[in-house]
């Protein structure tokens, strides 16, 4: 008799390449009992947006409220949070400015349930602004691609949540929703835009970028592999220069 | 394929700002008789170079993705224009600039509450160059100037995204045809291509504003069909942001403004993601 299936998660990460590791802005978290994920990228042309994603994405799973749920409902105090962070501060100008302006991110969040087979359906659902993606490879194919498509739709200029956007404004023409069914064996890879857009790139070649990112998983030493494997990359024209997040979301059986 | 190249701390591109300080610039602005061009020069180079360290600015400071200059003509003399921290300076990391302006000026506007009401809101508008007008109009060895300054910018940084140059100008050059200066500084390359000249018109005709025309035909007068000849096509990468910033433009469309805003030319160069306008809603 099988074990009950569960879910599992690794996360990566690594800045871009010239820069510290205090310089990373994207951010991701994970609350796996309760079978919530999310990544966030903060926008390098706003201030204090590393601050904003980590709040964004840790938000997002520590909520009290069902999720995937309305943006009124747990954003604001996370808005909140981010300006008391900062206020009071003695700034230059600029960065007065840039407070005024508030900090930017793209955001994906998931909620896979129940996160605990074998009662209820198998579902997930996930809300996106912006183009961190979500992928789900199903026997070896891509079965799911959200919300980007196709390689060619990333741009500089995603949508944002912004930190001092009122959540109820705007949000709405911005976010797109999805849900969908898993299996047993399906893998779901969430990633920024940078990695997402060399996966699609790859998938629409004919390869299949995810086992390049399963031999990661594979490794002895995933991290160092995943840092290994992204510069291989970058050093060959396949990854554009950026801050790259991945999160692996499987099932394995407890024994 | 060049205008690719990344623009980094370790690898920065150069702004370089020509400023016409003549005398004609004492006239009055697009129509507006209580308005004067050195007003529109001030405030385009002031704007610009704002709107270029608010690009840079993180919660740490500025990063240094630029070298900014500023070079005044006017009054018989060509000479950097930053004055205060800055005076005498030709090239500075963007940073330095950032922090050393004359002044910050405070500026209180109106803005919605979110509950129907008004609120103020105070914001800081740095100045680091007051209006000028006195002299004659130097143009040509302003630009025979920058063409130095810049050969030494890409002695140190030759595998730079390419310099740009903006001139802002009532077009009346003094001391000879720029046209051929300019082509000489458009010559100018890094390993990543052409250095791009953009001209800024700023016209006591009250005709309308033109932004990134791509023929020399319809425009106003001859100072501004000569700017527009001075002026670099748009590389096919710039010309495709352009685009995307909702502008009109075809092969032929250059680096040029009358009477305009060209704030948007720091939007049309790639330091990461951008804050959309669309997101400020």
């Amino acid at each position: 008799m099988p074990g009950i299936l569960q879910l599992q998660v690794q996360t990566f990460s690594l800045p871009k390449d010239g820069n510290a590791a205090e310089e990373y802005e994207d951010a991701a978290a994970a609350d796996v009992g309760r079978g919530r994920f999310a990544i966030a990228d903060g926008a390098s042309e706003s201030a204090f947006a590393r601050r904003w994603a980590q709040l964004l994405a840790e938000g997002f799973v520590q909520a009290a409220v069902k999720q995937p749920g309305p943006w009124a409902a747990w954003l604001p105090p996370l808005q909140q949070c981010w300006a008391a962070e900062i206020e009071g501060r003695p700034l230059p100008w600029y960065a007065e400015t840039k407070v005024e302006q508030g900090a930017f991110a793209t955001f994906l969040g998931v909620v896979v349930t129940p996160a605990n087979w074998p009662f209820g359906r198998r579902r997930w659902r996930a809300v996106a602004v912006g183009d961190s993606c979500l992928f789900q490879v199903r026997q070896g194919r891509l079965y799911r691609a959200f919300p980007v498509k196709r390689s060619q739709d990333f741009s500089t200029t995603p949508w944002l949540v912004g930190s001092r956007t009122p959540a109820a404004r705007g949000l709405r023409e911005r976010e797109i929703w999805t849900s969908g069914d898993w299996c047993d064996g399906d893998r779901f890879w969430l990633m920024t835009d940078a990695l997402a857009q060399w996966f699609l790139e790859r998938d629409e070649g004919g390869f299949r970028p995810w086992e390049s990112l399963e031999a990661v998983l594979a490794d002895p030493v995933p991290a160092q592999a995943f840092a290994a494997l992204v510069n291989d990359l970058r050093n060959a024209g396949g990854l554009r220069n950026d801050d790259v997040t991945l999160l692996a979301i499987g099932f394995g059986r407890e024994t | 394929m060049p205008y690719r190249a990344e623009i980094s701390r370790t690898n920065p591109s150069c702004f370089l700002f020509l400023i016409d300080q003549s005398g004609s610039m004492a006239d009055p602005f697009g129509g507006d008789s209580r308005r004067k061009k050195a007003d529109g020069v001030a405030d385009a180079v002031n704007r610009l170079l704002q709107t270029l360290v608010l690009r840079c600015a993180k919660a740490e400071g500025v990063r240094d993705y630029y070298h900014v200059g500023v070079l005044g003509y006017g009054s018989n003399r060509i000479a950097p224009a930053f004055g205060g921290g800055l005076a005498g300076k030709m090239l500075v990391p963007i940073s330095e600039a950032a922090n050393h302006p004359l002044r910050v000026e405070t500026r209180t506007r109106k803005v919605e509450d979110g509950a129907g009401g008004l609120v103020d809101q105070v914001s800081r508008f740095p100045v680091w160059f007051d209006p000028v007008a006195d002299g004659a109009t130097p143009m040509c060895t302003a630009l025979a100037l920058a063409v130095d300054v810049l050969k030494g910018f890409l002695a140190i940084s030759p595998f730079c995204y390419p310099p740009l140059v903006v001139n802002i100008t009532d077009g009346d050059a003094t001391d000879g045809d720029p046209e051929p200066i300019a082509h000489d500084l458009r010559e100018l390359e890094s390993e990543d291509g052409n250095l791009l000249l953009f001209n800024l018109h700023l016209s006591s005709l009250s005709a309308r504003a033109i932004e990134f025309p791509d023929s020399e035909i319809g425009l106003p007068d001859q100072f501004a069909q000569r700017l527009f000849r001075m002026s670099s096509v748009l590389p096919p990468p710039v010309r495709g942001t352009a685009q995307r910033e909702g502008f009109s433009v075809t092969e032929t469309t250059r680096g040029f403004v009358f009477n305009a805003d060209l704030v948007s030319v720091i939007r049309f160069l790639d330091i990461g993601t951008r804050v959309d306008a669309r997101n400020l809603r």
